[in-house]
C-alpha cells in the first residue's frame, strides 16, 4: 500500500470499514503526512458531530399524528372485523343474492323447453373456433325477424351482461336452419383435430356450443322474454347498480381494510336510492355528504329522498 | 423485551395502532427534521417538507412491503421532497449557497463560514453550533445529504447509497470529500486528537 491508497482509506479506517486496516496503521506509524491527514479527518468528524440539533416544533408534530389518525380507516379491533362485515357488504351480498334469484329462475325454464342441457355439453365438448361459430350463428340470424325485435333492448343489456343473451338468441334460431354445406366443411375441418368432434354440425349444435361456452364465464344467460321483461322492470338500473356493488365487494373481499371511497358511497346511496330503500339510501348518501368531493351531487340525491 | 422494529411498527400503524405511528414519528422526527433543515437552509421551509415527508408516510404506508428498510423509505421519500423543493427553488432565482457572489465572487456558504468571529470570541457553543451548521449547509447538494445521512441517523453506507442512487464507492468518496471541505472551512475549530 502506498501513501495514495492510504489516504483514500482513512476515512473508513476511522468508520471502522477499511479494506486493509493493518496497512493503513502501517503507513500512519511511519508517514507524517499520512498521519497529518488521518489527524485532520478525524479532528473534522469531532466538529461535525457538534453540528447542532434542532426539534419541530410541538404544532407540527401534532398536526402529524392528527393527519395520520384521520388516515385510520376505522379503530375496530382486528378480530372484531374480520367476525363482523361492514353494512354496506352485507347490503351488498343482499343484492347480489336477490339479483341471481331473479336471474336464474327464467333461464331455467327457457333451458327445458328449448336445447337439451345434454345436447348443449355435446355440443360444447369440441371447442370450435369461437369466430366461425359467430359467423354461422350470426347468418342464420341476419333475415330473422327476431334481430330486429332485439333492437337496442338486447344491444345495451349485453354491454353489461356479456354476449350471453345473442349467443342465446343464436342457439335458438339457428336450431331451425341448417349450415349452409360450404360452412360445414369449414368448420369440420377444424375441428379435425378433436378425435370426438361429430363428422357434421348443425346450426343448433355449433350455435349452442357458443351460447354454453358464453354461460361458462358466469354470465347470467337469461332467455330474451325474461331479459326483455326485466329491462322494461328496471331499466337496466338495478343491473348497473348490482354491478357496481358487486365491485365494491369484491374490492372488499381481496382487501380486508378497504374503505368505500366517496365516489362508491355515492353510488352504493343512489342505487339503494333506486331501489326505493330510503333509509340505506339516506345513510350512504350523508357519508358521500361529508366528502368535499362528492358532497354536492349527494345532497342533491338526499334533496330528492322523501324527508325523515 | 425489545423494541419493536420500524417495519413492525409501520405494519401495527397500517392496522389501525396510532400509538405505532407515533413511536414511528417519536424515533425518526428529530434526524429527519435536520436533514431537512439542513437541505431546505430554513426553519420553516424545513417544517413543510417535515409534515410533507410524514404525509408521504401515512399515505403510502399501504405501499411498503418491507423489501427495504423502513428507514430507506423514509429518507427516501425526504430526499426526494427535498430535490423537489430545491428545484422549485433554483426556479424562483433564490440564490444558492454555491453559486459565487457577485461582490465577492466567493460562494456564499463559505463566506458565512469563513469570516465568523475566531474561536475564542465563540465561548459561546451556540454560536460554534451556528457555524458549523452553515458549513455544512454550504456543501454540495451530493456531499452534503451523504454527510447529513450518516451524521444524523448513522446509516450504512450500502443504505446511504441506495437512498441516493449511487455505489456504496460513491457514497464514501462523497463522504471524504465532504470532511476535507468542512475540514478546510472549520480549520479554525479544530483541537488536535488523539489516534
Amino acid at each position: 500500500m502506498n501513501c495514495d491508497e492510504c489516504k483514500e482509506q482513512l476515512f473508513e479506517l476511522i468508520e471502522r470499514e477499511a479494506v486493509d486496516p493493518g496497512g493503513v496503521r502501517a503507513i500512519l506509524a511511519r508517514c507524517p503526512d499520512c498521519r497529518a491527514a488521518f489527524d485532520e479527518m478525524k479532528a473534522a468528524l469531532a466538529v461535525a458531530g457538534q453540528l447542532p440539533i434542532e426539534e419541530p416544533s410541538a404544532a407540527v408534530d401534532a398536526a402529524v399524528v392528527r393527519a395520520a389518525s384521520e388516515r385510520l380507516p376505522r379503530v375496530v379491533p382486528l378480530r372484531k372485523r374480520r367476525l363482523q362485515p361492514p353494512p354496506w357488504a352485507m347490503a351488498a351480498i343482499a343484492l347480489l343474492a336477490v339479483g341471481v334469484g331473479v336471474w336464474s329462475i327464467p333461464r331455467e325454464v327457457q333451458l327445458e323447453g328449448d336445447v337439451g342441457s345434454a345436447d348443449l355439453k355435446s355440443a360444447a365438448a369440441p371447442v370450435v373456433a369461437e369466430q366461425e361459430l359467430d359467423e354461422v350463428a350470426a347468418e342464420a340470424l341476419d333475415d330473422s325477424a327476431a334481430l330486429a325485435e332485439l333492437g337496442e333492448v338486447a344491444s345495451e343489456r349485453t354491454a353489461h351482461l356479456g354476449r350471453a343473451p345473442r349467443t342465446e338468441a343464436r342457439a335458438k334460431r339457428a336450431s331451425s336452419k341448417p349450415v349452409p354445406a360450404k360452412r360445414r366443411s369449414r368448420l369440420a375441418a377444424g375441428k379435425k383435430e378433436d378425435a370426438q368432434a361429430p363428422a357434421s354440425l348443425s346450426a343448433a349444435d355449433v350455435a349452442a356450443g357458443s351460447a354454453e361456452e358464453t354461460r361458462s364465464y358466469g354470465a347470467a344467460s337469461e332467455p330474451l322474454a325474461a331479459q326483455k321483461q326485466q329491462q322494461d322492470d328496471d331499466g337496466g338500473a338495478t343491473a348497473d347498480c348490482r354491478r357496481k356493488v358487486d365491485d365494491i365487494e369484491r374490492r372488499a373481499r381481496k382487501d380486508k381494510d378497504y374503505a368505500p371511497q366517496p365516489e362508491e358511497e355515492l353510488a352504493i346511496g343512489k342505487c339503494y336510492q333506486m331501489l326505493d330503500n330510503v333509509a340505506e339510501a339516506r345513510k350512504w348518501l350523508k357519508r358521500a355528504a361529508a366528502h368535499r368531493k362528492t358532497k354536492a351531487r349527494a345532497e342533491a340525491a338526499l334533496r330528492e329522498l322523501t324527508p325523515e | 423485551m425489545s423494541d419493536p422494529g420500524d417495519e413492525a411498527l409501520l405494519a401495527a400503524y397500517r392496522e389501525g395502532d396510532l400509538a405505532a405511528f407515533e413511536m414511528l414519528l417519536g424515533r425518526y422526527r428529530g434526524p429527519i427534521f435536520n436533514f431537512l433543515l439542513r437541505s431546505a437552509r430554513d426553519r420553516g421551509r424545513a417544517e413543510e417538507l417535515y409534515q410533507d415527508v410524514w404525509m408521504k408516510v401515512v399515505e403510502r404506508c399501504d405501499e411498503f412491503r418491507g423489501d427495504a428498510k423502513f428507514s430507506t423509505w423514509l429518507y427516501t421519500i425526504a430526499r426526494n421532497l427535498c430535490i423537489d423543493h430545491q428545484r422549485k427553488m433554483k426556479f424562483r432565482g433564490h440564490a444558492s449557497l454555491d453559486a459565487p457572489q457577485p461582490s465577492s465572487g466567493q460562494p456564499l456558504g463559505e463566506r458565512v463560514s469563513s469570516f465568523g468571529p475566531s474561536t475564542e470570541q465563540l465561548a459561546a457553543g451556540r454560536l460554534v453550533g451556528e457555524r458549523i451548521a452553515r458549513a455544512v449547509e454550504g456543501l454540495p447538494d451530493e456531499q452534503r445529504e451523504v454527510f447529513l445521512l450518516r451524521q444524523l441517523q448513522g446509516l450504512a453506507f450500502k443504505e446511504i447509497a441506495e437512498v441516493v442512487g449511487v455505489s456504496a464507492n460513491t457514497v464514501k468518496s462523497r463522504m471524504r470529500y465532504a470532511l476535507e471541505r468542512l475540514q478546510h472551512t472549520l480549520s479554525d475549530l479544530e483541537e488536535p486528537h488523539e489516534l
